[in-house]
């Protein structure tokens, strides 16, 4: 093999890795909302990335192009979330698994909604950028460059918004002490409100944006949803940016690696075991708290 | 400007406060005065709302807060500094005073340079994680974020727990300079009653649940109030 192979090899690996992180990373991010933020383990989180994709497939069945399908099944899956939040989440804050047996109770409900409402069978959506990018010999799909750097922008402005400005500062005070929080004047429930409808619309999202990279079935959320806990909680819980670029590397970049040199299942296997290690040493996460 | 009237507050099937009528004017300091596990922070968390009523009234200012929740209750200008600080240990300094201006909504006006005034040293450390100080400090801190929030009255649960003598002196003094300044109403709950009686001669003391004495400093430290209800 030569030093030219190699590197072209590597490379490949590391561009698959990149896209895969980022795709891992939008999938994984409304649980991290929640889950960080507010403490609520939001098992219908799978089921809520599976309505953004069927919501998606039936805007544009409607006839909407795809950029206006995405954003109604975003506004969709958020008042589901809203609606979940009003009527059962927000009497359950305190209880962390009252909240999971709920919300998983919700993700079954969910699920076989969607089965009335659309049926089982597999739906397809055509992707809206059908051409790759050729980069050092590589051709890149252009839409899974585009769900990548849409990632990183989200993942950015959140950010922003957490470290730069007033409401960020609201949002960590609220998850570092929410009784003081409410005692400076913060309505922590209408915080909670939003961050869980925030969360629910962040599912949305990476449903939308990944439905045309994946054949559409009542469960496709539920692989998403195992892998987004993983990737939360190998991150780091409340870790929202580096925690969450960090597992998702890890449950997604680097199963790619592993892919490479030998079967999916095996790396599959591989990353898991790999993530149980990491946690037995830092149950914390790898971006621990100082 | 403060009251409740027949207050009954508790934790489950638990009451902690029997009905307490309580009276604090404008730009006056009460001292809360009682041994440990007598109802004192039950008192505080009665008035500002963190724990409902179950009877009785609150009333700030004429108006019946009493079923309020405590985010209104602060927006009506009740400022609480709770036992143990209570500060944002992974906020700057500089969040947290602004987490008290901004938590109400609102476009209050940065008090910033009067909270500095104040407290020098928390101008040394605008930048610092609030964490990271010492307990004094802390303290100053939590003061100065309530009055970030252009509060009425402060409400201060036990400020010399945990912290040095010659801290408590010196914030003693700063709420006292408050008072004076602002004209602020002040309701202090303390154990260390040296602390409260350099503060203010209107002294409450809470037994089970109960006012058993009320007034003047002077009657209180003569009187054997001092030995049998705070073992003085």
């Amino acid at each position: 093999m030569t030093h030219e192979t190699v590197f072209h090899a590597i490379l490949s690996l590391a561009i698959q890795g990149t896209l895969i992180t980022f795709v891992y990373a939008l999938a994984a991010l409304g649980l991290a909302v929640v889950f960080g933020l507010i403490g609520v383990i939001n098992m219908a989180h799978g089921a809520m990335i599976t309505l953004g994709a069927y919501f998606t497939w039936a805007c544009l069945s409607a006839g909407l192009p795809f950029g206006l399908a995405v954003l109604v099944a975003v506004a969709g899956v958020g008042l589901v979330g809203l609606i979940v939040e009003h009527a059962l989440i927000r009497h359950f804050y305190d209880k962390p698994f009252e909240t999971l047996l709920l919300t998983w109770g919700l993700f079954l409900i969910l699920t076989e909604l969607i089965k009335i409402a659309f049926g089982s069978d597999i739906r397809t959506i055509p992707t809206p950028l059908p051409s790759a990018i050729a980069f050092l010999g590589f051709h890149i799909p252009e839409y899974e460059a585009l769900v990548a750097l849409l990632s990183a922008a989200l993942l950015g402005a959140i950010g922003l918004v957490f470290y730069k400005t007033s409401y960020g500062i609201k949002i960590r005070a609220l998850t570092q002490n929410r009784e003081v929080a409410g005692l400076l004047g913060l309505n922590v429930a209408a915080t909670y409100k939003i961050v869980f409808v925030a969360g629910a619309m962040l599912a949305g999202l990476a449903g939308a944006l990944m439905s045309p990279i994946l054949s559409i079935d009542p469960t496709i959320g539920n692989i998403y949803l195992v892998r987004s806990f993983f990737v939360v909680i190998v991150g780091g819980i409340g870790q929202l940016l580096g925690g969450t670029l960090a597992g998702s590397f890890l449950i997604g970049g680097s199963q790619t690696i592993f892919g490479a040199f030998s079967s999916q299942v095996i790396a599959q296997t591989i990353v898991f075991a790999l993530a149980i290690v990491v946690l037995r040493f830092r149950p914390t996460g790898v971006f621990k708290e100082k | 400007m403060l009251s409740a009237t027949g207050l009954h507050v508790g934790y489950g099937a638990i009451e902690v406060i029997h009905g307490i009528d309580f009276k604090v004017e404008t730009g006056e300091i009460v001292g809360l005065l009682g041994r440990n596990g007598m109802g004192k922070t039950t008192l505080i968390r009665g008035l500002n709302g963190s724990l409902p009523a179950r009877s009785g009234r609150v009333v700030l200012d004429g108006e019946d807060i009493t079923h309020l929740p405590m985010h209104l209750r602060s927006r009506r200008g009740i400022a609480t500094i709770v036992q143990g600080r209570g500060i944002f240990p992974k906020l700057t300094v500089w969040e947290n005073l602004e987490m008290g201006r901004i938590a109400g909504g609102g476009q209050k006006v940065s008090r910033l340079d009067e909270v500095i005034g104040y407290f020098p040293r928390l101008g040394e450390r605008l930048k610092q994680l609030a964490g990271s100080m010492s307990g004094g400090e802390q303290q100053m801190l939590a003061i100065g974020r309530s009055l970030m929030s252009h509060p009425k009255v402060l409400l201060l649960d036990e400020p010399s727990d945990g912290i040095m003598p010659i801290l408590v002196q010196q914030i003693a003094k700063i709420l006292a300079e408050i008072n004076r300044r602002e004209k602020m109403t002040i309701v202090i709950v303390e154990q260390n009653v040296p602390m409260v009686f350099s503060l203010t001669s209107h002294c409450i003391i809470l037994e089970k649940g109960r006012i058993v004495a009320e007034g003047n400093r002077d009657d209180i430290a003569d009187s054997e109030i001092m030995k049998e209800y705070l073992a003085l």
